[in-house]
């Protein structure tokens, strides 16, 4: 039985590390590359207004979010905020894709050669990686 | 032992690969921002993609508006 724990308990763990060094790349790409950022943001008319303040709250909150996951105490806190982030993401490029006048390159994506419609299909196996995290991090919880 | 692996070892693993990969890949989206001179508005920026500026045939366009490499839109941009 310890040792069913301790396998849910390397698994929980391993995803955490996972998704807190693709937050911690995205977050940094995007500060680095800030302008080119901002202006991908403000292609599409759905943002448009709103670019400067979003250009900098999406940073903040996968960094945020990737700091919160490498500790143990804030785990599933931080697996339910990560579902959540990958869920707005997917949200944005599918409105982008559908209802947008102009399609942005997704060149200062996390892999900037995927296009879009392999991005919705990277973030779809991101959404079941952060699933089985929670699933597992909640199970300790409860235990 | 492993406690220290999974407490200490892999979070600095996770934060040097994340950081360093982050780096890296920030040289290659300088090439990306184009600039087209909209009626109303002057010179205006823009992102495209990568294979822009690489050929002849084709000329790059955002909304209608030529793109070029700089914001003196000197060079047009154009791929095949």
């Amino acid at each position: 039985m310890i040792h069913i724990e301790k396998i849910k308990q390397t698994i929980a763990c391993s995803i955490s590390m996972v998704l807190a060094t693709l937050f911690l790349f995205a977050a940094t790409t995007k500060l680095l590359n800030y302008r080119e950022f901002s202006l991908q943001l403000a292609q599409p008319s759905i943002l448009r207004g709103y670019t400067d303040i979003v250009a900098w709250m999406v940073p903040v909150a996968e960094l945020v979010v990737s700091v919160l996951l490498f500790f143990k105490t804030f785990r599933l806190q931080a697996l339910f905020a990560s579902f959540g982030l990958i869920v707005l993401f997917t949200t944005y490029i599918l409105l982008i894709l559908n209802f947008s006048d102009v399609v942005p390159c997704s060149c200062v994506g996390v892999i900037p050669a995927l296009g879009w419609t392999d991005h919705i299909l990277f973030n779809i196996a991101l959404l079941a990686l952060a699933a089985l995290g929670i699933f597992y991090s909640k199970n300790m919880a409860s235990e | 032992m492993k406690t220290k692996f999974f407490k200490f070892v892999l979070p600095a693993l996770a934060i040097v690969m994340a950081l360093g990969l982050a780096f890296a890949s920030e040289a290659e989206t300088e090439s990306r921002i184009a600039y087209y001179d909209h009626p109303i508005l002057g010179v205006q920026s823009t992102m495209v993609e990568n294979e822009c500026g690489t050929g002849n045939a084709i000329a790059c366009k955002f909304n209608g508006h030529q793109l070029y490499a700089e914001p003196a839109l000197t060079n047009e941009l154009r791929k095949d």
